[in-house]
Order: C-alpha cells, then structure tokens, then sequence
C-alpha cells in the first residue's frame, strides 16, 4: 500500500499529471489555482519536462495544442476567468480530435467575481463552452483522493477518444489538504498516436491537424464522427455515486465539494427521521441521467444543491423528464449552504409533497 | 468512541496560523485517522486575516468546511468574535490573552458582551452581502466580515463552551520568539483533548517544517509542553 | 534527357488555389526549395495561419498544424518543445501575426523559440476581403478604411522587423519581397538561412516576405508589382535587422545553450541602449525608424 500523504489538491492534480506521463504544461497564473503552476515550474525541469508560463490563458491553451497535435500528453490549468479565454482553444481542439487535459479550480462569477469557491461554470464546461457542437468530458472530483485519480483518467480518456476532458473542481477543493495515495502507474494507458505530427522522416504521408474544412458535406462527416464518439463516451465512461438512496424520502443530487457537505446532511436528517439520498455525478458530461432516474424511483422528490444560481438542476430536469417534482437550493458568491440551510429545504419540500 | 475533532484556527496572517492547522492535520493523519485541512487563500492572506478548519476523524470526513468546531484558537480579537459563536457546546475556545483583551469578560457578563460586540459588528456585513443568516463562505477566505451563522451563536455568548485564556505570545517572547505562540495553544488543545499526541505532534513537525528549521524542534516541543501545563 | 525545372518534393501535387498575381504560391516554393535543399522535408513540423493560407496544409508534403488566428507561434511552441529536434515553423499574414497574434509573436521571439516564422505581408486582410490591416500603408484605401488610411483615425502602420528587432532573443531577422527575381532570390536565401539557424539550435528566426494582394488591390498582377516595389518597400525597407548568428553559434560552442541568443541580446543592449536601427545589421533598420518618424510627422 502506498504512504499516505498530506497534500494540497492543486498539488495532486499537478503530481497526477506528471504521473501520467504528461511532460508539457502551460498555464497562466490566476488564484485559487496557481499551486498547480508553482509544483509544475518546480518539478518539470527535473524530470526534463516543460514548464511555461505563458504570455496569456490564450497562449497557453494554444500550446497545448500544438504539443497535444505533436503527440504528447500536455495540460493546462486555470481558473473561471481563465477557462472562459480558452474556450477558442477548446473548440479548435475538439474539431482538432486533440487529447489534452484541462484543469478549471472554479472561483465566483461573473467577471472577476470572487476568489472563493463557487460552480457557476457548470454550464460552460458541460454544455461545450466554445463555439460549435462538442463536448468536453467533464470529471468533478470530490476529494483529494479523487483529485488524483481523475487526473490520471482524464489523461486515459482524452486519449482513448481524442478529445479534451476536463477536471471541474473549485477553490476549496483545489486549496485543501487531505490525505493521498498514489497508486501505480498501471492505472495509465498510453495510446499510439500515429496521427500526430513528429516529421514524417519521409516515410509517411504527411500528418495535418487542422479544424476547417470548407466543404460541408466533409465538415458534416466530421461532426458526425465526432457525435459518434460523443454517444461511445457516453455509453462508457458515465460516472456516478449514489449513497443512501435506497428507501430515500428525498434524492439530492450535488458534485464536487457541496456533495460532501451532502454527506453530512445525510447524517444530520436522519436523527431527524427524514432518510436522503445523495446521487453525485461524478462525470458532468457525460450526464448520469438514467443513474438520477434510476435512483430517485422510490423518492418523493429530488432538490439539486449547487453553488450557482441553478445549472445542473437543469440536467437534472431533462433526465427525470417530470417524472419528479425537482427543486433547487443554491448559493452564490462565495457563499456555501449550511447543513441546517439544507435541512430546513428538504422539510420545506417533504412539507409540500406530503 | 470514534474519534473527532473540528478544529478552526484563525487569528492574522504570519501568526503561523495554516502551518499549526496543517501540523495538527500531518498528526492526526499519522495517528491513522482521516484529515481535512482547508485553508484561507488569496491576498487576505497577507497581513489581513488568515484561518484554517482542520478535521480529524475517524470517520469519513464530510465537508471540510465546518459549521460547527469542537475547539477554536483565536489569535486575534476579529477572530474571537467571529468565530467564537461557531463552537459546539462543550467545545473549547482558546485565546492568546496577549493579544485578545477578554480580560474583563472571563466566562461570564463578559463573554455575552464579547458576543453581542461580534453580533453588533457582523451585523452590516450580513446584510449588506443580502444572505441569509445560514449560509458560510464557500472556501475558507471569509472576505466580508463574520458569516451569519457565527454572529448569531456569538450573541448567544460563550455558555457551555470552554475558554481558556493563555497569554501565548507574551509566553512565547520570554522564549525568545513570538513565533512559538501557536504552539503554546495548540498545547493547550491537546491537553484539554488528547487529539493527538505529542508524539505524533513532534513526528509532524519533522514532516512540515522546512529543513531550515528543523533545529528548532526541541524547542518547539518544549513549548508545546508549557501549552499544555497553562 | 536533363531536368530544367521540377516542383520541390516538399510539395504536394495539388495546385495552388490563390488568385493570380498572388505570391504566395512562390512563397510556398521558396519554403519547399529551401527544406528540400536543406534535406529538412521530413524533419519538417509546419504551422499554418488563419487567412488566405489556412490550408497550406494541402500543399506542404511536411506535417503540419492549422491553428487558431494569430496563435501559430504559440502552437509551434507546442510543438517544438515536444520534439526539440524537428524543424517548426510558421507561415502567418499580416492580419494574422501583426494583429490578433501580436502577443503570441512578440512573445515566442521574446523566448527566443527556437522556431521560424514566415511572415507574409500584403498590408491587406486578403481572405476575408481586403479589410485594413496593421500594415496597410498611410492612405490605402481598403473596404475598412474606404477613404484610405489616416493616422488620425486608423493609427500608423507596424513595421514588425523593427519591432521584434528591439527584443534581445531573436537571432536572425531579415524583410524581403517577392515581386522580382533579384528579391525572390534573395528571399530564397533569407529562409534557407533561417531554416539552417535553427536546424543548429540557435534560437529564434522570422523573414518577413512582402507579397501582393492584387485581387483586394483592385491591381492587376504587374501593376501590384509596381506597387509594391514603388510603395511597400518605402514604408518597410528590405534589410537584415538583425543577425547574431556568429555570436549565437559562439555561445553555443561555449555550452552556453538556451541562454545563446538571450545573453548576446543583452550585450548588445548593454553597449547601446541600442534602438532597433542601431542594432540592425545593414543600416534598413535606420531607414526604417527614418520612415516611421517621417510617417509620424506626416
């Protein structure tokens, strides 16, 4: 068993990627994610890696691609304002077929908003975020724990299917120290990239990453290969954890750090005799909308609790289909809800629906 | 009894308030339990307020964000009066004395109107952001004043909760450097807890202290000592 | 039966599809030549722009990126760092380089990447239909600025070589034309020589190829030769605006590695505080600052 250490997450993300083989890192530095930066700028020259800070969010996104689009496994790392500078990068990436990590420590909006914790980029990271149809594969951590192994597996999953996936976790999560294990590298699985561009040595044809194509009929094809991948990725690599929910007066469905304050609600309703369910997305996109049917069957209600003004509750809508009355708690601004906040909901709700 | 213990450390920044909460953190993790350690983190951090929430557990840890502590260590008086209101009954709340002038409060008149001086002065803050009086800052920088939930249990004063009042940084300057103050507290928590052990606490500060000051463990245990017989 | 004339093998067989009179079909020639002469086609890594040459691709054998307007130079980074020993460069617009991805040049010249850039200048937006471009001259009439260009209200043109030539890293930088055989030539030269600088490792390189627009001109292709020769030229004089070569290929020997171009750099603005003019190699640099004061004054 591996030592367990005490580690900041902004460094485990940046420990996983390194972990996993990626050797290319470009960032710009943005609060509450910077650490990732610092741990990088350290680490990478010691083991013959790149760090660079970049002359922008837009640079480094761009150099991810051209390293991603040379073969190699490559990450960036920012924080709200900075993913929303990426989005272009995003989407030449995804039309690119390019695997590459990107890290989102989520703070409060809009504009410059705040440095604290918040999830009001849900929508951008699940919905595409750029221009044009795509997806990013979107993972939210929940611990540090996780942090670590999310990291590793977006690197496996963006390069299985050649697209960009995401880690959406927020300041608090990215700030905190818990205990890790690192585990072996057999978790990581490296694809061949015959497509990439490394010279063609005059053996090959030549390899050409590119996101235009000017003739409808070969751009739709694309798109629909790239939609086709989409539905794979779905099929495959949805996540979800699901507590408690069997026998549940209320499903909840949270992600990331608000499911933890969810954990304890679970305990806090209990000793009150209401028993509640927690179903956590732990892929974004893909949704986990037949898990949120499935789960939430015998429940009286579902309540999404996020830190927004009302986002997943969305997905959460379009998978139950109003098969079940939703309802939403949210805070913004910084603001987290308190377990009480939360207890009080689901009496209000159970209230109504009795 | 499973163990536990939420523990908020607050005071200002370079009192070396996220380095004790993380040495508590590194000693409750070696002593087998879970552990959380959330930090304040930004430009708050310099000079302004600085505080962290640990958690050690033997159970799985929910969220690292507390809305109630078993214990706080306050190392300054904004911090007292903010988060004084967040501990449990029965939980402690120790004070560097040096610092934090509750002389005339002790545990009782004065600890209400220690409360009702946090609740009077978090009042505007509450209202101002338009919350409601339960919600907490999400990530530990609380920017705007005390959060509701603290204020209200401040006004409540300190009934049922134990103060200790240790005058931390004086002890600590007689020692030679005000930087052991901490210490000295977080002695006092362990004493009137028994979280962890000053056997893991030494094992802990090997493991975070940077390899310039490592010399410096002795001593440090040596405070850690004279916390804990205050 | 002897061969007088051949397409680069670093060509493919698709034919060109810009308008005629247009050069950057022998811009793309000139590249061909100089990686096939220089047995680089195959080490060879390109980055094409957004603009009139976004699928340079279809006609480049070597591999190449596409990329995103105006970040060439932040993908070829990409690239190059990954595979440090492979040729990458980038073929950019003016439109493209000197607005949009005026930051991503300026700041992979200021690293001192060990890239190439080849910079295509025809002081037009040529692919989206002849709008206004950093470049465009004072008084161009564009569909952007339709009564021609006027400092007051469009600002003054940018003479990139100048400019990046005021940064310590770049090792070579050096503006040709492509509107006679003397300049293609001598064009020809410029990008071998920045090929070959970087294949030593020695640090950054652009060559700044003014090219014509006769299409968004509104010329026919001999009348946008003139104007080019007559007018362009005046406003970005051909020259070598800066070569460190021999200083570079010193501090290399000296195992001074990534710092070569940086610590030559910083010499010569040591001895000088030196302008742009005063480090240029040839004096253009002098008639170019010339230029753009008297544009200033203007």
């Amino acid at each position: 068993m591996a030592e367990r250490l005490l580690m900041k997450g902004n460094e485990v993300i940046a420990e996983a990627a390194i972990r996993a083989g990626c050797r290319h890192y470009f960032g710009y530095p943005i609060t509450p994610q910077t650490e990732i930066a610092h741990y990088m700028a350290k680490k990478m020259p010691e083991i013959g890696g790149t760090f660079i800070q970049a002359e922008s969010e837009v640079a480094a996104i761009n150099m991810v691609y051209g390293a991603a689009g040379a073969g190699a496994r490559a990450m960036t790392s920012s924080s709200s304002p900075g993913i929303s500078l990426k989005q272009e990068g995003l989407s030449y990436m995804a039309c690119a077929e390019l695997p590459a990590v990107i890290v989102n420590i989520m703070r409060c909006g809009p504009g410059l908003g705040g440095i604290m914790a918040a999830q009001a980029d849900y929508f951008q990271a699940v919905k595409g975020g750029g221009h044009g149809d795509y997806h990013l594969v979107v993972l939210a951590p929940n611990s540090v724990q996780e942090l670590y192994e999310l990291t590793v597996e977006a690197f496996n999953i963006a390069d299985r299917y050649r697209v960009v996936a995401m880690i959406l976790g927020d300041g608090m999560l990215g700030q905190m120290m818990e205990a890790v294990q690192f585990k072996d590298s057999e978790d990581i699985r490296k694809c061949d990239k015959g497509w990439a561009t490394t010279g063609t040595g005059l053996e090959r044809p030549h390899n050409v990453i590119t996101s235009i194509d000017t003739v409808p009929e070969r751009l739709e094809a694309v798109n629909n290969r790239l939609q086709a991948r989409y539905r794979d990725i779905a099929a495959n690599e949805t996540r979800v954890e699901a507590i408690n929910c069997e026998g549940a007066d209320i499903i909840i469905t949270a992600f990331g750090t608000v499911s933890r304050i969810i954990k304890n609600v679970i305990a806090d309703a209990e000793k009150e005799g209401v028993r509640v369910g927690l179903i956590r997305p732990i892929t974004l996109w893909p949704f986990p909308s037949q898990a949120i049917r499935d789960y939430s069957a015998g429940a009286k209600a579902v309540l999404s609790v996020e830190l927004n003004a009302g986002q997943m509750v969305e997905d959460v809508m379009i998978a139950l289909a109003g098969a079940k009355p939703v309802y939403f708690l949210g805070r913004t601004g910084g603001m987290a809800p308190t377990q009480l906040e939360i207890v009080g909901k689901i009496k209000d709700i159970l209230g109504r629906a009795s | 009894m499973p163990r536990y213990q939420g523990i908020v450390i607050a005071g200002f920044g370079g009192q070396g308030i996220l380095s004790i909460g993380r040495i508590l953190a590194q000693a409750g993790m070696s002593e087998g339990m879970n552990v959380s350690w959330l930090p304040s983190y930004g430009p708050e951090i310099r000079g302004g307020t600085a505080y962290c929430h640990v958690i050690l557990s033997d159970g799985v840890i929910g969220s690292p964000l507390l809305n109630s502590a078993t214990a706080l260590i306050a190392m300054n008086r904004p911090s007292y009066e903010k988060y004084a209101g967040l501990v449990c009954e029965g939980g402690l709340v120790i004070v560097d004395s040096s610092l934090v002038n509750i002389g005339e409060a002790g545990e009782g008149e004065g600890a209400e109107s220690a409360g009702a001086s946090a609740s009077a002065s978090s009042l505007g803050a509450v209202e101002s952001a338009g919350a409601s009086a339960s919600g907490s800052p999400a990530g530990a920088a609380g920017s705007g004043g005390a959060s509701g939930a603290a204020s209200g249990a401040a006004a409540a004063g300190l009934a049922g909760r134990r103060l200790f009042c240790i005058p931390a940084t004086k002890t600590a300057l007689d020692n030679g450097n005000a930087a052991f103050a901490n210490i000295i507290l977080a002695g006092k928590l362990l004493a009137e807890t028994g979280a962890i052990s000053t056997e893991s606490f030494e094992q802990a500060l090997r493991k975070v202290l940077s390899k310039r000051y490592q010399h410096l463990i002795p001593k440090e245990m040596e405070m850690l000592r004279l916390g804990m017989e205050a | 039966m002897k061969t007088v004339f051949k397409k680069p093998h670093a060509l493919t067989d698709t034919p060109f599809h810009y308008c005629p009179g247009c050069t950057h079909g022998i811009i793309h020639r000139l590249v061909a030549e100089a990686l096939d002469e220089l047995g680089l086609e195959g080490d060879a890594i390109g980055v094409a722009p957004v603009g009139c040459a976004y699928n340079n691709y279809e006609y480049f054998n070597c591999d190449v990126q596409q990329a995103a307007h105006g970040r060439a130079p932040a993908v070829a980074t990409g690239i190059k760092r990954v595979h440090p020993g492979k040729i990458v460069f980038t073929y950019q617009g003016d439109g493209d380089l000197a607005a949009i991805g005026t930051a991503e040049i300026v700041h992979a010249a200021a690293r001192g990447e060990r890239i190439t850039t080849v910079f295509v200048n025809n002081a037009i937006y040529g692919m989206t239909s002849g709008q206004m471009a950093p470049t465009t001259l004072l008084g161009q009439v564009t569909s952007t600025s339709p009564t021609g260009r006027k400092p007051e209200l469009h600002g003054y043109p940018i003479n990139i070589c100048e400019m990046l030539a005021t940064l310590d890293a770049p090792v070579y930088i050096e503006r040709v034309a492509s509107n006679s055989v003397k300049n293609i030539n001598s064009a020809k030269r410029a990008i071998k020589k920045a090929f070959e600088i970087q294949r030593a490792g020695l640090g950054y390189t652009i060559v700044e190829v003014l090219s014509t627009c006769p299409t968004n001109w509104g010329m026919s292709p001999i009348e946008s030769m003139k104007w080019l020769e007559e007018n362009m030229i005046k406003r970005y004089p051909l020259g070598v605006f800066r070569d460190r070569t021999a200083e570079a290929k010193a501090s290399a020997a000296a195992g001074a590695g990534v710092g070569a171009g940086n610590g030559a750099g910083a010499e010569a603005g040591a001895a000088g505080g030196a302008s742009a003019a005063a480090v240029a190699g040839n004096g253009a640099g002098a008639e170019a600052a010339r230029a753009g004061q008297e544009a200033r004054n203007g």
